[in-house]
């Protein structure tokens, strides 16, 4: 039975509260996900997509809220003139403040691209939240060094094309750049053959720099990444297992889907994941899954 | 009841907020027994009694209807401005209302409009209302109103009447889609819009459910709105003035909002003010 609820200081940011299905709620620990703005789509997400994950985690004993941060969606402005840069961190933890009262222990904040560098400052010394899930965070593209990205975004569609039957006709009809395309061919054979590759892998630091401040405390962290964000982990043959081998931090990659999970396969490949893990926060993992050459986390998929 | 745990909560939270943000910016509820239940968001007038009908808005479906949630939102907050209590929702199965996308059907969102009707008289106390409907949603709010004797002027913004152009508008939005991100080109049979499932049993029912019924006879005024296909439009208007209706038409060429993503979302603010005027002069 969901519910509307007018959260903060102000009652200003709407809420609507999935509470986890009679009978199922988990115990002792009483978890919350609390669903940022992605952008400006209002707090049914793309595509309805946090309906759906709402939905799947009551069902799974897992209460969820998807809000509208003041001024988006269905949320009227602030009364207090707070800074639009400061809003974004400082209304999740308004958001925990109301949630407390509602008998929730632990928090976990889940945004997509600008939701997610929202969630990501928020949780900055705010012991509550336990749990970060992150899609396709700007802030982790956005440290890529250029030439990394344009490397990336090469090798993707490079990649893509050599799948596509009209990119070959394309080929063979004049369609194409020929010169762009062949400086960009021997770019990466030079690159590929240049001992110097392997610094690359200093970009993992890089990611974990911008996940201190979730790391510092103790929060848990899902790393969702699709699109050209895909791209910049896949580039990096040792980045996910760094990432991973932090203990945690999971990284779930896909690919193939674009920057909101349009594709109804891949929604559903987003509900199930956000959905395992959170069930699976606060738990040691299963003594099958650790063993000296792996990581106590694991990727759920690749592209 | 969800509806009355919800009013409890509505009642309980709405002291805090009082004095912090206009009524006009609208406060949500949910209506109707769990299982069904609709969100709402119900936008109150800033004076009382302005003798203005409550309004209804009816929105457009699918990936249009998150398109289209910024401008809805500013339409009945511009109607609340000038007078109107304007009610806003979501059909089953969509937003945040009960159910599946899946299982939607435009008989279940007819259902979901004129349940919309009575609650908005429900809580405005007023017996006759304006409706106002985007695309899909101008379509239902007609032919819910044909049915009904307390609606007084519909305003029907792009109403859709041709099955097969909107099927080709949606499936060619989803190859558009599919083209900047490299996708390989879908079968012919679209399953799925722009992250919205496209079942073959609702195909099946927009082929034969988007007709305009004769209006009812307490149809008083109609305006339909259009955004370039004027010969569609003065057929709407002949169609809707069959029982002596006044009816206008108005043109907008920068009106197609539910053809723009989320992130560049339009609010045709100059059509909401002919709107929002056309309404005032029917209750003078």
């Amino acid at each position: 039975m969901e519910e509307v609820l007018l959260l903060g200081p102000y009652a200003s940011i709407v809420g609507i509260h999935t509470p986890a299905q009679a009978g199922l709620r988990e115990a002792p620990q009483k978890t919350v996900v609390i669903m940022l703005n992605s952008g400006l789509i209002h707090h049914v997400g793309p595509h309805r997509l946090y309906v759906r994950l709402a939905r799947a985690l009551a069902a799974q004993g897992i209460g969820a809220v998807r809000v509208d941060l003041s001024g988006l969606g269905d949320s009227p402005a602030r009364p207090d003139n707070l800074p639009a840069a400061e809003l974004g961190f400082r209304e999740p933890r308004e958001i925990v403040d109301s949630l407390l009262a509602r008998g929730y222990e632990q928090f976990v904040l889940l945004g997509i691209c600008s939701g997610a560098k929202h969630a990501l400052q928020a949780v900055s010394g705010d012991a509550r939240i336990t749990g970060l899930v992150l899609v396709n965070q700007e802030a982790l593209s956005d440290s890529t060094p250029d030439s990394a990205s344009a490397r990336a975004s090469a090798q993707f569609y490079l990649r893509r094309s050599m799948r596509n039957p009209r990119a070959w006709l394309n080929l063979l009809t004049g369609k194409v750049k020929y010169r762009a395309l062949f400086s960009s061919l021997a770019g990466e054979i030079r690159r590929r053959l240049s001992p110097g590759r392997r610094k690359q892998a200093a970009l993992a630091d890089l990611f974990r720099k911008e996940l201190e401040p979730a790391l510092a405390g103790r929060c848990d962290v899902l790393l969702m990444l699709s699109d050209r964000h895909a791209r910049y982990v896949g580039l990096f043959d040792d980045g996910v297992r760094e990432l991973e081998a932090l203990g945690r931090v999971r990284v779930a990659l896909r690919a193939d889907a674009d920057h909101l999970f349009t594709a109804i396969k891949d929604q559903e490949f987003f509900v199930s994941n956000v959905c395992s893990w959170v069930r699976s926060l606060g738990q040691e993992p299963a003594a099958s899954e650790v063993s000296d050459t792996d990581t106590p986390m694991r990727t759920y998929a690749s592209e | 009841m969800q509806g009355q745990s919800d009013n409890r909560d509505v009642r309980a939270t709405l002291a805090a907020r009082e004095g912090t943000a206009p009524r006009e910016t609208g406060l949500p509820f949910f209506f109707r027994d769990p299982g069904s239940s609709l969100y709402a968001c119900l936008h109150q007038p800033a004076a009382e009694a302005s003798g203005l009908e409550p309004v209804l808005i009816c929105t457009a479906t699918g990936h249009e209807y998150e398109r289209c949630h910024k401008a809805m939102r500013q339409l009945a907050i511009q109607l609340a401005r000038a007078g109107s209590a304007a009610l806003r929702f979501d059909y089953s199965g969509t937003g945040d209302s009960a159910g599946d996308e899946a299982s939607a059907s435009l008989a279940c969102w007819r259902d979901d409009i004129h349940a919309a009707i009575d609650e908005l008289r429900r809580r405005t106390g007023q017996r006759r209302v304006a409706v106002i409907g985007l695309r899909l949603g101008a379509t239902l709010a007609a032919q819910a109103a044909a049915d009904r004797d307390d609606v007084d002027s519909l305003v029907l913004y792009a109403p859709v009447v041709d099955a097969r152009s909107l099927l080709e508008e949606w499936c060619e939005a989803q190859a558009v889609h599919d083209r900047a991100h490299g996708i390989p080109a879908s079968a012919p049979a679209h399953t799925e819009v722009l992250g919205y499932p496209l079942t073959e049993a609702f195909r099946r029912e927009l082929q034969s459910g988007l007709a305009l019924p004769a209006p009812s006879a307490a149809l008083r005024r109609a305006l339909v709105c259009t955004t370039g296909n004027g010969a569609a439009a003065a057929e709407v208007a002949q169609r809707l003035a069959g029982k002596g209706a006044s009816v206008a038409v108005e043109s907008s060429e920068d009106a197609a909002i539910w053809r723009r993503e989320p992130m560049d979302a339009l609010v045709p603010f100059k059509l909401i003010r002919r709107i929002v005027g056309w309404l005032q002069e029917g209750a003078s």
